[in-house]
């Protein structure tokens, strides 16, 4: 069940933009970082969509706030580019300076996806799942999203407002993914004094359910063991609704019934973490 | 012995010299009805107060507010005491004042409501206020942690957020159907064509035909206007969000005090302010129920943040407290209140000022009460002097008495020096009656200088200070004492210690048919003499602890007195007490010190010469002497005139001076001496130098009675007895000064053997005659005086100066006429 499923990071990256909600994209990849013993890396990538669209003529944009409109210009976009990137690298060397973590800070220009990130083969991605708010409440979905079609890296989806707190939940399989979920799930538990509830398919032998719970426990971690019949997005969103679980780790090649982009977003608080 | 106990002064003997009984007249402690003071019921009012209480009576009966009280009176313990005793027996049978609360007023929050309330309701109102908020903090969080409730609150939120959503949704489909995307930009919101699902490049745009170009800009401008509108609608909506939870929020808070405030209602029921005041508690409460639950608002009150850090949790609740001002549970009548130190804060209240993070911060329940309104509705006794000692309180105290109202102001306010906000606390109406106690001459300075102080200050209780000497009198004064004694738990006064007391009272008061009453030392001489007897080992004190109080007191002071006296016996203050001399006397003047009083012998010279009738007193010459002692020699000249040179020219020049003497020198008490000096110098008539003198004169030579007359003789007997009292030593008074004559016991013991005398005059004839030992001689029908007597002596050498100015004048006027011829 555990075991030759050793799950280690050299790198967390964290993928950057003028668009989405950065600061807690960062604070939760240097969390992770710091728990993995990771580098952390933060990519500022400026959108290519945003300097064409800034090209064309009658370019404007609103202030959500005062509703003002106003030319996008490439002028302006830059600006509002080094500027963006300045704070961001001023929020990344505070934050990583507070964790003690090596750490790197890089701009670049291209489209916003898995290419921009540059990424190795042992990294983690860490992405904010939606846009900064456009009103209040309001948020459109992240361009960033769609890493998680792009790479088969691990990636963790950070949501409008994460948290350090709560319970974790893994969703476990019979698979070296779901393994490698588990695994993910009880460190970070451990780590953090959080409660664990794991879900099992229906299917899965009580024995191994039983196991699985009893070495929890002997590990000093509080565990909750809960069996679906069917695993689709209703059940697996009504179960952290009700666990008010703040962080879902699920794996990649799981035979879920659903794709990981239609959980998305779980809640305003939370978190995934796709291995 | 007289029949009423006391002893008669027998009358002055023909030669002027007193007998022992008239230099101190004795109280017979036989004459006193009772062994020890214990035996004697208290006394209620001090004797001889008739008068004052009268006034008194009128002044806190009388009920018009411009009628306070000035009692003439030092602030002494024992006149204090007599005064205050009346007003708590008048206060005891008023009503006790209502309580006074400052509560936070909702409407105005800079300006505190006070609250006037039943006795010992303000209490019960500030306990249920407490208790209420202790029970709202507990119980406002559980009603908003229901389950009912956060399934209400979502409810809202959730209907918000769908609203926004739905819109933005809408606009998103829209857009998106004409391939249009919404980019979030680094400080907005963009439009951008797309082309399978990327934002068109410039190049391609300028491509595609103009009537597409043209659709794509309208499509995007008819987007943005609608992104416009939305954004713009975005604070209505969350307007009507924190609406609706506001008022979920009322509904719930409102089910929670009301249940609550329920018993606080009919508890007050009878007091409609506090019905208003918990109408307005209830409506606070539910308009800001967020501050009970704590978290959400970090303990930021409305008030601002006031308060130590023990209770900065607190702080948002101190505007439902209640300033338990002034309290009157438990009293049984009006209050009587004494301020030692009438300064303005103390006078008409204080704001206090809590200092947080740097800033000096303040609210109503900062606001501390003063002496007028822990006296309203009843009596303030205040020290004239220490009142008008302390800036602006006594401006304050007027105000306040002219207003009819107390208002607080810190100092900055009334002087307008700082535009800081403070409370503007609602005034207390004042009924009180004001007793200032203070001396007489303050009193006619007021009057003067100050109009309104004759307006507020209309009753004046004029304390006697003293009362005749009588067997009833001595019995009251004794009542008085017992008194005394047991309000300072002393040990009781035998009848003995009681007469001496009573002698001591007559000395005090300056007339031995006097007694001295309400002395301020009075109370300290019985302290004194309890501690000699309890050194004793005795319960009772006696009259010699009496005696030995007085000894001590006058040891611990009389440093100086003895520093004189030494440097008498060391000839460097010349002081003859011995012999005969021309043209000096001794005369004796009395020198106070620290509350001791002395008297001390000088040397009074005169010299004479041809002149044109002028005295010169060198005093007054040097500015040294005042004006009553110049009146005095100027009496003098009168007197030399009307009697030797009525018909003719006074031709002498005289002089006159106190010997070794570097101050200033006052009264006219040394007039008689002065006249004396004269007159020996004159007539060349050696005096005795064994003999003071003291009493001033009139133009006619008659003795008149002066002050400190028995300091005078004791300090003319100490400097006698310190070398021998030779039986021919004493002193010259005037006879009216007999009356007040209460010498020491040594000193009457000195008189009674003989050794000491004391000779009482009515005229300069009689003083001349027991200082030079000749008559003074009478005038015949001729107006001319005997030879062989000191009136004699002295016409005839003022007739030979005459005859020598005569002289020189006829022998100038021939020298005068030789130098014309």
């Amino acid at each position: 069940m555990t075991g030759g499923n050793d799950l280690t990071f050299r790198r967390v990256v964290v993928a950057l933009d003028a668009a989405t909600d950065c600061a807690a994209a960062i604070e939760m990849a240097a969390s992770v970082a710091a728990g993995w013993g990771a580098s952390l890396r933060a990519m500022f990538v400026e959108d290519e969509e945003l300097v064409r669209l800034a090209a064309l003529p009658f370019a404007q944009q609103i202030d959500p706030v005062t509703a003002l409109r106003s030319r996008l210009d490439a002028a302006a976009l830059q600006s509002g580019f080094a500027a963006q990137a300045q704070q961001m690298r001023r929020d990344l060397q505070a934050i990583a300076d507070r964790h003690a973590l090596p750490w790197s800070f890089q701009v670049t220009r291209a489209a916003i996806g898995a290419g921009a990130l540059c990424l190795a083969e042992d990294d983690l991605v860490v992405v904010a799942v939606t846009t900064r708010p456009i009103a209040s409440r309001v948020h459109l979905e992240s361009p960033w999203r769609r890493v998680l079609g792009q790479v088969r890296h691990s990636l963790l989806l950070v949501p409008e407002r994460p948290s350090a707190a709560g319970p974790v939940a893994v969703f476990y399989e019979e698979t070296q993914a779901g393994r490698r979920a588990l695994d993910a799930s009880r460190r970070i538990a451990r780590a953090g004094k959080r409660a664990l509830l794991v879900v099992v398919r229906e299917d899965t032998p009580p024995a191994l359910q039983a196991e699985i719970e009893a070495s929890i426990r002997a590990e000093g971690s509080h565990v909750t063991l809960r069996t679906l019949s069917a695993v689709s997005k209703q059940d697996l969103h009504e179960f952290i609704a009700a666990s008010h679980a703040t962080l879902l780790v699920v794996g990649r090649d799981g035979s879920a019934d659903m794709a990981i982009t239609d959980l998305l977003p779980l809640s305003p608080t939370g978190a995934m973490l796709v291995l | 012995m007289s029949n009423d106990g006391q002893m008669a002064a027998a009358p002055v003997a023909p030669s002027g010299r007193l007998d022992a009984a008239q230099v101190r007249r004795r109280f017979d402690a036989r004459s006193l009805p009772f062994e020890t003071v214990s035996e004697l019921e208290d006394l209620a009012v001090p004797p001889g107060q008739e008068l004052a209480i009268e006034a008194l009576r009128f002044g806190v009966s009388i009920r018009h507010p411009d009628y306070h009280i000035y009692a003439f009176a030092p602030a002494s313990e024992t006149r204090l005491g007599f005064v205050r005793d009346f007003l708590e027996q008048r206060a005891a049978t008023l009503p006790p004042p209502s309580d006074i609360c400052y509560i936070h007023n909702f409407d105005n929050p800079q300006a505190p409501i006070a609250l006037s309330l039943p006795p010992g309701r303000g209490a019960q109102l500030r306990d249920a206020m407490k208790r209420l908020v202790q029970d709202l903090r507990a119980a406002l969080p559980a009603a908003f942690e229901n389950e009912d409730y956060r399934t209400r609150r979502q409810g809202i939120d959730e209907q918000f957020k769908q609203k926004h959503q739905e819109r933005f949704d809408a606009l998103q489909k829209r857009a998106q159907q004409d391939s249009i995307a919404i980019i979030r930009t680094p400080v907005g919101i963009a439009f951008a064509p797309t082309r399978e699902g990327e934002v068109i490049t410039p190049q391609d745009f300028q491509k595609l035909p103009q009537t597409q170009r043209d659709r794509i800009t309208a499509t995007i401008e008819g987007l943005q206007a609608e992104m416009e509108r939305i954004v713009r609608q975005v604070p209505v909506w969350a307007r009507e969000h924190r609406e609706q939870l506001r008022q979920l929020n009322r509904d719930i808070t409102r089910y929670a005090v009301a249940h609550m405030t329920e018993e606080l209602r009919a508890a007050f029921a009878d007091l409609p302010p506090v019905m208003i005041y918990l109408a307005a508690v209830e409506r606070d409460v539910i308009e800001n129920a967020d501050d009970f639950l704590g978290q959400e608002q970090g303990g930021e009150g409305r008030l601002g943040p006031v308060g130590d850090t023990a209770a900065a949790d607190n702080m948002a609740f101190r505007r439902y407290g209640v300033n338990l001002f002034v309290d009157s549970s438990g009293m049984a009548g009006a209050p009587v209140i004494y301020e030692d130190n009438p300064t303005v804060h103390s006078l008409i209240g204080r704001i206090e000022h809590v200092a947080r993070f740097g800033a000096l911060l303040t609210d109503f329940n900062l606001l501390k009460p003063g002496a007028l309104h822990r006296a309203n509705g009843g009596f303030l006794l205040l020290d004239a002097v220490k009142l008008l000692r302390n800036p602006l309180a006594y401006e304050a105290l007027k105000r306040a008495l002219r207003a009819g109202e107390i208002r607080i102001q810190s100092l900055e306010q009334m002087l307008s020096l700082t535009g800081t906000v403070s409370p503007d606390a609602e005034p207390v109406r004042l009924q009180i009656k004001l007793v200032l106690i203070g001396p007489r001459w303050l009193f006619h300075i007021l009057t003067e200088a100050d109009s309104e102080f004759a307006e507020l200050f209309k009753v004046q209780v004029d304390v006697e200070d003293q009362i005749d000497r009588s067997d009833d009198h001595a019995l009251l004064v004794a009542r008085s004492i017992a008194t005394m004694v047991r309000r300072h738990r002393l040990s009781p006064l035998d009848r003995g210690a009681v007469a001496r007391v009573l002698e001591h009272l007559a000395r005090q008061s300056g007339d031995n048919l006097k007694f001295a009453i309400e002395t301020p030392g009075l109370v300290d001489l019985l302290k004194e003499s309890d501690h000699w007897a309890g050194q004793s080992g005795e319960k009772v004190v006696t009259a010699a602890d009496v005696q030995q109080a007085i000894d001590a007191r006058q040891r611990r002071s009389d440093r100086i007195y003895r520093r004189l006296r030494e440097q008498v016996r060391n000839g460097v203050l010349r002081v003859e007490t011995r012999g005969r001399r021309i043209g000096q006397a001794n005369g004796l003047s009395v020198i106070s010190v620290g509350g001791f009083s002395f008297g001390h012998p000088s040397r009074i010279t005169a010299q004479t010469r041809l002149g044109g009738g002028r005295v010169i007193d060198i005093e007054r010459e040097v500015e040294l002497g005042g004006h009553l002692h110049s009146k005095g020699v100027m009496i003098l000249a009168g007197f030399l005139g009307g009697r030797y040179a009525k018909e003719g020219p006074l031709s002498l020049q005289a002089s006159l001076v106190f010997e070794q003497s570097y101050g200033m020198i006052e009264g006219d008490s040394a007039s008689s001496v002065e006249l004396y000096a004269l007159l020996s110098a004159i007539g060349e008539l050696p005096l005795r130098q064994d003999l003071a003198v003291t009493g001033s004169v009139d133009q006619h030579g008659r003795i008149q009675a002066i002050g400190g007359v028995n300091e005078k003789i004791e300090g003319f007997y100490d400097l006698c007895a310190e070398q021998e009292l030779t039986g021919e030593q004493g002193v010259i008074i005037p006879a009216s000064n007999v009356r007040h004559l209460m010498l020491r016991q040594d000193v009457v013991d000195a008189v009674a053997a003989g050794r000491f005398a004391v000779y009482a005059v009515e005229t300069v004839d009689e003083g001349m005659a027991l200082l030079t030992g000749m008559p003074a001689g009478m005038p015949d029908a001729d107006g001319r005086y005997p030879g062989g007597t000191v009136n004699g002596a002295v016409a005839a050498r003022l007739e030979r100066l005459t005859h020598t100015a005569v002289a020189l004048a006829r022998r100038m006027d021939s020298e005068h006429d030789d130098r014309r011829k």
